[in-house]
């Protein structure tokens, strides 16, 4: 009789706690959405912006895909560089997608900076003057986040305030060369 | 916060540890294709927490580990560190520098470190959330990643944007109250299954309850009796235990008396047993001291008799040392006397000395002097000489400069007519550029007013085109308005076509008959087709004809039967027609004179326009009416021709034959006549307007093309105009240019005009140069020639004195040798004072050292004797002590046996203790356990009555019954209520 009475409490208790989970559940639900939604937009704007600047005019959006939850939904790129017609990522040029890339992670950087940034080779792609600007806009976020490049391009290079080179003087072992760029010319 | 340092070791091709710092800003990292550059980004990726391991390029988690090469062995571990800066505490950790490491052994064992503690992946990740860092976010960014932005499906993107947004800690929250959620389902319906089979178990339950209760009850009885057995029970055992506790006091009183008087026993044994001790060793100690004794005192003896002996020696020695003593002392007598002699001599050759060396000084002064005048002739000598080189490479230098000054002159010459050519040319070219300057400036008037001219020209063309627009616009205006008055007439006149063409107004019956007109080409029309009338006549006809407008003009008589028919079988109405054929000959007007009376117009058929072929139909209409202008008239001839005159007024009143007079007005006037009137009258006006419009079309368009080529005359004309523009722009721009090559030149002359006059300024200088150079060449060539007649005097002045230092050195030399013969003599003197002085400090030496022998000699004896004669005293003294000791040992050896013969005593009685002990403890011990097992026997029941009743021993004397006191019966009776409760 007891048992079933301390049951029977228990039984209650767990019909509380589901709807308190569920009510949770639905909490978090409606926040992620008008966050998402929110910050989305923002990225977008962004995205435009640093887009114009990188590739000296056109066009870039992001769009959700429609008919989908909003917390699952897959996220478009659209770019339109100068002079072109507006076209789905894949057919633009290996240079612009890379440029496109960059521009969405300088977008997302420049909203919410992330306290440092370790980029590797992701401007091999780009034409001389494109890595100009790249290195350019790159200096632009230090005020925020504080960036690691490995490079072989010398337009970034010129960029950076420091150099370190690693060479493998022994086979297969890496060693390091401290350049400072005060101290030695870019002439290696 | 910013990331501070990376230390690598051992991981992928960092086979020694490197450390990388950074700093604020951009560091960059380079090197050529394959020196491990990507590395370091692995190894950040690596140490944040990386799982993957593709995204690390290797095959297993331990391919990070570097693996060796031909020259080196692989490593056991790798090991990254991360440090950052958390001075502005954006990591929810309470440092201000924060350290991430992994490491991981080849064995697969990897372990993560925070500020160098061990923890979890899970700490590292929680560490990092929404910071942006770690595998998840977006600061470390490689090839791979840009690809997998780009060509990844649109969902992959997803993870990036969540962490942007900020979203993925909800995510995670939510996902872990999913996962809680569905375990609360399990929970519930696990509980909900338990739940419903309790409920089936409700009904036995109760009926147990029952059989429970009948249990309770027996219980209760059982619990009566079990508990007053209990206090019965108790209190026999605790008699029992009073009595053995007194037994045991006993006992226990007894054994420890006994244990005290052996322990009395014992404690005078030991006394006795230390005193032997004491003795024994007392005797030990004595005898030693008898044999050391002696010992000491063989030692002693031997000492005296060395003694003795060294006493003896030291007397030998000392009639050895008076003899020496005695021999040195006459030695030193003799030597003293030697030395004395000597000195005297000494003493004469230094005086002797003296006088030589003052001679010889004196002639070597002399020579000295001789010698100084020499250098002092010499060096003049070398003067002069050095002096005339001087003034040669003097002159050398000077003529080198003469022909310096002669180049210059002549270069400065060169230049100098250079310069007056350019002037020259300059003052021509002055000319020709300010002729030129003129034309120019001419040219650019002519441009100028050209260019005013036709921007005139424009402006005036631009006026006239305005006044054609206007003018155009007027015409426009016009063409519109007259378009308009077209369009109305001509929609009028359409209107009133249709009306007619319809024979809109007329009987049913002749409409019907006019629709067959095109059938029967012999209906000609109805009579208003074929009149017609001017408009002032217009009422009074139409009042005239009356019912008659309507009748129907038919070729013949056959047409109008046809017709007649038709209208008759169709039913149709009735109709008048009028066959041209059938009306010939019409009455004729009867009262011709009447159409001179005042007011009169006419007759109405000839006021008429009809056709001839008509005419008699017009007659036989309106034959013999008359028209009069109105209708007072009208009544005067009527009353003059007895009412016997068909009259109608030009205002539509009809006075008929018999007085009648119908007037007024119709109500709706269809107007037949007018009607056609109308028509002809728009059709004109139509045509009329229509002509103007082509006209005004006309008008425009020729306007329109003067306009047009106006305005391209303009076009041409603004087109000349830039063109004469950029024309005078050039002509300024050619005479500013002019302008300013005159100002160049200007400048040019001035400077050149300024250089003729330095070169002139230069010529004047190097002149005077010249000159004063030539003045120091004579005066350098006349030095020259007074110091050479110098030296030659210097020269013979060094050739006397040279002979008189040769006699002077002869001299000196002389004089010198005679002092070193005397300085020999001298030496030799003093050498041997010196010797004897040093054998006489010998011998006195000696001597002292004898002296000092003998005093010590002397001493040792005295010693000697004192030492013998205190171990005299010793030995003497020793013979006392060694008769003491042996004393002391004999005492000591009787009260030894005493005491021994007193401890044997001890051991019988102390035996006889013990045993008496031993009995009395084991009572003691056997007493003890009876009484132990008693109180255990009470301690069971006291926990019998609690773990069965939950009563205490106070409780149970409550429920004592006094009139139970039989123990077995009450057994019996808990036995059966024991039985009863089992079978329950």
């Amino acid at each position: 009789m007891e048992r079933y009475t301390f049951m029977k409490n228990q039984h209650d208790d767990l019909v509380e706690a589901e709807k308190t989970l569920e009510g949770i559940i639905q909490e978090l639900d409606t926040a992620m959405r008008k966050q998402f939604a929110e910050k989305f937009a923002e990225i977008n704007r962004e995205f435009d912006k640093v887009f114009k600047e990188l590739f000296g005019g056109g066009k870039g959006t992001l769009e959700l895909m429609e008919d989908e939850d909003i917390l699952e939904a897959g996220i478009r790129i659209i770019a339109q560089p100068p002079g072109k017609k507006l076209q789905n990522m894949m057919q633009l040029s290996g240079g612009e997608k890379a440029l496109t890339a960059i521009s969405l992670l300088f977008a997302i950087q420049n909203l919410k900076p992330s306290p440092f940034c370790l980029l590797d080779e992701i401007e091999a792609a780009l034409d001389d003057s494109n890595v100009g600007r790249f290195a350019k806009y790159l200096h632009k976020l230090t005020k925020n986040t504080q960036f690691i490049v490995i490079t072989h391009r010398r337009g970034t290079m010129e960029q950076v305030d420091r150099l370190y080179g690693i060479t493998m003087q022994e086979k297969g072992v890496s060693t390091l060369v401290s350049v400072n760029l005060i101290d030695k010319d870019l002439t290696d | 916060m910013y990331l501070k340092s990376i230390e690598v070791q051992g991981f992928k091709s960092f086979a020694n540890k490197i450390t990388f710092q950074f700093h604020n800003g951009i560091t960059g990292i380079v090197g050529p294709n394959g020196s491990g550059k990507s590395n370091v980004a692995d190894a950040v990726r690596w140490v944040l927490g990386e799982q993957r391991v593709k995204q690390l390029r290797g095959a297993s988690m331990q391919d990070v580990i570097f693996s060796g090469t031909e020259n080196r062995k692989p490593l056991s571990y790798a090991y990254v560190a991360i440090t950052l800066d958390n001075a502005d505490h954006q990591l929810a950790i309470d440092f201000d520098e924060v350290t991430v490491a992994r490491r991981i052994y080849r064995s697969g064992e990897s372990e993560y470190l925070i500020n160098g503690s061990p923890c979890r992946l899970k700490d590292v990740n929680e560490l990092f959330y929404d910071t942006g860092i770690g595998k998840e976010g977006y600061s470390i960014i490689g090839q791979g990643q840009i690809d997998k932005i780009l060509s990844g499906k649109p969902e992959e993107r997803r993870e990036l944007f969540d962490e942007a947004a900020g979203i993925v800690k909800f995510k995670r929250r939510k996902t872990a109250a999913q996962t809680k959620l569905e375990n609360e389902k399990q929970n519930l319906v696990r509980v909900n299954d338990i739940l419903s089979e309790l409920e089936k178990q409700i009904g036995p339950l109760e009926r147990q309850s029952e059989v429970a209760k009948v249990y309770l009850r027996k219980k209760e009885e059982l619990k009566t009796l079990d508990v007053n057995v209990f206090l019965l029970e108790n209190n026999r055992l605790r008699e029992q235990l009073k009595q053995l506790e007194e037994k045991y006091s006993l006992a226990s009183g007894e054994l420890s008396e006994t244990g005290e008087k052996y322990e009395g026993i014992k404690e005078e044994y030991e006394r006795i047993q230390a005193e032997i001790e004491s003795l024994e060793a007392a005797i030990e100690q004595a005898r030693n001291t008898v044999t050391d004794t002696g010992l000491m005192r063989g030692k002693l003896e031997g000492e005296m008799n060395v003694l003795k002996e060294q006493i003896n020696s030291a007397k030998g020695s000392e009639t050895h040392l008076s003899n020496r003593r005695t021999a040195l002392e006459e030695e030193i007598a003799s030597k003293e006397k030697d030395k004395e002699g000597i000195l005297n001599e000494k003493s004469a050759t230094d005086s002797q000395v003296q006088e030589i060396v003052a001679t010889a000084e004196a002639e070597k002064a002399k020579l000295d002097e001789i010698q100084t005048k020499i250098a002092e002739l010499n060096n003049a000598i070398e003067a002069g000489k050095n002096t005339i080189i001087g003034e040669l490479n003097q002159r050398a230098t000077i003529k080198s400069k003469m022909g310096r000054f002669d180049t210059m002159m002549e270069q400065v010459n060169i230049r100098k007519a250079e310069l007056n050519s350019r002037l020259l040319r300059a003052k021509s070219d002055e000319a020709a550029r300010e002729e030129n300057l003129k034309k120019l400036e001419a040219e650019f008037e002519a441009v100028t007013e050209e260019l005013r001219k036709m921007t005139e020209q424009e402006a005036a063309t631009e006026l006239e085109l305005g006044d054609i627009r206007e003018a155009l616009a007027k015409k426009d205006s016009k063409l519109r308005e007259t378009q308009s008055a077209y369009h109305m007439e001509k929609s009028k006149l359409e209107a009133l076509s249709n009306l007619t063409e319809r024979y809109e107004g007329y009987g049913g019956s002749v409409k019907k008959v006019m629709e067959q007109k095109e059938k029967n080409p012999g209906i000609i029309g109805v009579v208003a087709d074929i009149i017609k009338v001017e408009k002032k006549y217009e009422t009074a006809i139409e009042t005239a004809l009356g019912g008659n407008i309507q009748n129907i003009v038919t070729d013949d008589e056959e047409t109008a039967k046809k017709m007649i028919r038709f209208l008759k079988e169709n039913k149709l109405g009735r109709a008048t027609f009028l066959p041209l054929t059938s009306i010939t000959n019409p009455q004729e007007f009867k009262n011709p004179e009447s159409l001179s009376e005042k007011g009169v117009i006419g007759m109405a058929d000839e006021l008429v326009n009809i056709d001839n072929k008509y005419r008699n139909v017009a007659k036989a209409m309106l034959g013999r009416i008359v028209v009069v202008d109105n209708v007072d008239n009208a009544v005067k001839i009527a009353r003059k021709y007895d009412y016997g005159i068909r009259m109608v007024t030009l205002e539509g009143e009809l006075l008929v034959p018999g007085g009648a007079i119908s007037g007024g007005a119709f109500k709706n006037n269809s107007n037949l006549l007018g009607r056609r009137r109308e028509i002809d009258e728009l059709e004109k006006s139509v045509k009329k307007l229509l002509a103007v419009i082509d006209e005004v079309n006309r008008d425009i368009d020729e306007t329109k093309s003067k306009r047009n080529k106006m305005r391209m005359e303009l076009e041409a004309l603004k087109t000349d105009i830039q063109k004469k523009s950029i024309e005078q722009n050039t002509a300024r721009l050619n005479i500013s240019q002019a302008r300013e090559r005159m100002e160049e030149e200007g400048e040019t002359k001035a400077s050149l005009k300024l250089e003729e006059q330095e070169i002139e300024g230069k010529i004047f200088e190097i002149k005077n140069e010249k000159e004063s150079t030539q003045r120091e060449l004579a005066d350098s060539e006349a030095l020259e020639k007074s110091t050479q007649e110098q030296i030659v005097q210097f020269q013979n002045e060094l050739e006397e004195q040279r002979k008189q230092e040769t006699e002077a050195s002869a001299l000196v030399s002389e004089w010198e040798m005679k002092v070193e013969k005397m300085r020999q003599t001298q030496g030799f003197k003093q050498a041997n004072v010196d010797r004897i002085d040093e054998e006489i400090g010998r011998s006195r030496a000696e001597l002292a050292e004898i002296m000092d022998a003998l005093e010590e000699n002397r001493r040792t004896v005295e010693q000697k004797k004192q030492n013998i004669e205190e171990i005299e005293k010793t030995i003497a003294a020793s013979y006392d002590a060694q008769n003491e000791s042996e004393g002391k040992l004999k005492e000591s050896m009787t009260r030894r046996e005493e005491l021994s013969a007193k401890q044997k005593n001890f051991f019988q009685s102390r035996e006889e203790m013990s045993e008496k002990m031993a009995a009395l403890d084991k009572e003691v011990y056997r007493l003890n356990a009876q009484k132990e097992k008693l109180e255990e026997n009470l301690e069971t029941q006291i926990n019998y009555m609690w773990d069965e009743y939950e009563i205490t021993l106070s409780d149970a004397a409550a429920i004592r019954d006094e009139s139970m006191t039989d123990l077995s019966s009450m057994k019996r009776e808990i036995s059966s209520l024991k039985d009863q409760i089992k079978k329950l």
